[in-house]
């Protein structure tokens, strides 16, 4: 069994690497991706789209595979042997935190504290950048969230395999190849919008281009909420819906009563690794910016290209920050909200029960 | 109370390497009263009770419930529409609601209102005796306090006939004799029909008046205590 989930694992990074943009562009290797991106950039979709033809055959069919292979044992008690991998577990945690963050950073550290330059450009051009990623990275982090929680409420006992598998197909395509296809869906829906008048056109002038972008970071990231949905509903004991449905709840009920509950933990999981991911997202986010916002990501890229390294590793260090604060927030409230909610309840209970006797 | 009817039924389980565990049950229970039901592992204990309780349909044969048809191969009554009590074997309690909780989820589904809902929770908690503990949570209950709730839970929707698998597996001494005393007194007081699936049987004594044993998909031959039931033609359960 762990051979197949190791198996799963090296497509994943496989079909993730294939389509990745953002450091092949950075250290100046042609890879297709690149090519789709420059070709869009170019404005040659046809072009963009028969480069894209292969990748994207391999990673739809790499999805079905992962969909149909790399779906956990229903049969495997839940994070079984979870305590004795647990060292191993924060042992490459940290190592994937040095390596992805604090060694790149490391280099451009010298010179950062050097004069008040960087922390200057940092924070006046900088600080509006992250502004609008943070917005839209929240926006679609909230769009998982109740993406995994519409899953759970509307299919608690059944499983979503060709839904997986779309969300899966949508966070391995080239990112520019996903922007072409959504500039051109809100091309069409703007004309289909202005052809109805009235209201329709209203809406059409009004919608400001950031919802599309918003928009673009949740289909991007679906698979996440979609996964984690699945993982915790495959953990969940069939007989806690079972006792349910003998008591005569629907499904919905079931879902809104017994799952969510029980899911809401993997959801909130899933809506800060959406927050985390929209906010470094480049490809998409470089093809989508509305006119006059720059995200976050596009001006750290193009920072990195003029060689402001310093500007990049203060702005770098505001982002985390900021993300780790927002994150840490978000948690408390949840986990407080919780608390309140249940003591809001004995609190009901108790007042309820002194009225009655 | 109810009558319980089953003919013929087979099931064929697995999804690979697919086995017959029922290969033509056939059993009667008279309205109130208590079956019980052993046979060794992977006999199709579990799978019979899942069949009653409509959580699957049999490959052949026909459940009648108050000689109204509940399943058959083309044809399967919802499992709330039943009004069976199922206590599971590894109780299956939800651990976000408490003692109460569990209760008035189960009422809220059920055809009762107002005071009446109010005094049968009230019964409940009085007769499994979770009166104090309505505020605790599944995980601050001791063994024998999770078995009462799982039983008073299974009981709360106004049910005709209750299915015990198991239902007092790691318990002993005193604490198992507690649990099987209030489940006894509260279904003879209801008249309640039930199956009880039970390898111990100090369980099926204290509970049943009538026992079936399955062996290879089949109802064996009665033995024992079994026979003078079925030597007499009255008895509850007739294979």
């Amino acid at each position: 069994m762990a051979k197949g989930e190791l198996a799963a694992g090296a497509l994943l990074v496989f079909l993730l690497a294939s389509g990745d943009f953002t450091v092949s562009s950075l250290l100046l290797v042609r890879t297709l991706p690149v090519e789709i991106h420059d070709q869009l950039a170019l404005g040659r979709p046809a072009s963009a789209a028969w480069t894209a033809l292969p990748l994207l055959g391999f990673v739809l069919l790499a999805a079905i595979v992962l969909a149909r292979r790399a779906a956990p044992d229903p049969e495997a008690p839940a994070y079984a042997g979870a305590s004795r991998r647990g060292g191993w577990a924060h042992w490459m945690l940290l190592a994937g935190v040095a390596l992805g963050f604090v060694a790149p950073l490391a280099g451009c550290a010298a010179g950062a504290f050097g004069g008040i330059e960087p922390a200057r450009l940092a924070l006046s051009a900088g600080l509006p950048a992250l502004a609008v990623s943070v917005r839209l990275a929240a926006a679609a982090a909230l769009l998982a969230v109740l993406l995994g929680a519409v899953r759970v409420v509307c299919w608690p006992e059944q499983s979503a395999a060709p839904l997986r598998a779309a969300g899966l197909v949508l966070l391995a395509v080239p990112g520019a190849f996903l922007a072409a296809g959504l500039l051109m869906s809100g091309q069409f829906g703007r004309e289909g919008l202005e052809t109805l008048g009235g209201a329709g056109g209203s809406l059409s002038r009004h919608a400001p281009a950031s919802v599309l972008l918003g928009l673009a970071y949740f289909l991007r990231f679906a698979y996440l909420p979609l996964r984690l949905a699945e993982e915790s509903l495959r953990g969940m004991d069939p007989v806690l819906l079972e006792s349910a449905e003998l008591a005569g709840h629907s499904r919905t009920s079931r879902g809104l009563s017994i799952a969510l509950p029980l899911a809401w933990r993997h959801l909130l999981a899933a809506g800060a690794l959406v927050f985390v991911l929209a906010l470094g997202e480049l490809p998409v986010s470089q093809h989508l910016a509305p006119a006059g916002a720059t995200p976050l990501s596009v001006w750290l890229f193009a920072e990195q290209h003029y060689g402001y390294t310093e500007a990049v590793f203060a702005l770098s260090l505001l982002a985390g920050g900021s993300a780790a604060l927002l994150l840490g927030l978000a948690g408390l409230a949840a986990s407080t909200s919780a608390g309140t909610a249940r003591f809001g309840a004995s609190g009901w209970r108790f007042f309820r029960a002194r009225r009655v006797s | 109370m109810s009558e319980l009817d089953c003919q013929g039924l087979a099931k064929t389980v697995g999804e690979s390497d697919r086995a017959a565990v029922l290969r033509g049950v056939s059993f009667h229970v008279r309205a109130g009263s208590c079956v019980g039901l052993s046979g060794a592992t992977g006999s199709g204990k579990t799978t019979l009770l899942r069949l009653i309780a409509g959580l699957e349909a049999p490959d052949r044969g026909e459940i009648r419930i108050d000689g109204r048809l509940a399943s058959s191969p083309a044809w399967l009554l919802p499992p709330g529409q039943r009004r069976i009590g199922f206590v599971f074997q590894g109780l299956g309690l939800w651990p976000h609601l408490d003692v109460a909780g569990h209760l008035d989820y189960v009422l809220a589904a059920s055809p009762l209102k107002g005071q009446a809902r109010a005094r049968h929770k009230d019964d409940l908690l009085e007769a499994f005796r979770l009166r104090d503990l309505r505020r605790r949570m599944p995980a601050e209950l001791s063994g024998g306090e999770k078995h009462l709730l799982a039983i008073a839970r299974a009981l709360a929707g106004e049910v005709r006939l209750l299915l015990l698998d198991e239902p007092f597996a790691g318990l002993d001494g005193s604490l198992k004799s507690r649990v099987l005393e209030t489940v006894a007194r509260y279904r003879r007081a209801r008249g309640l029909t039930a199956i009880l699936v039970s390898h111990q049987t100090d369980e099926l004594n204290a509970l049943c008046e009538e026992r079936l044993h399955l062996r290879e998909g089949h109802i064996a031959p009665p033995l024992g205590r079994q026979a003078s039931a079925y030597g007499e033609g009255g008895g509850g359960a007739r294979p």
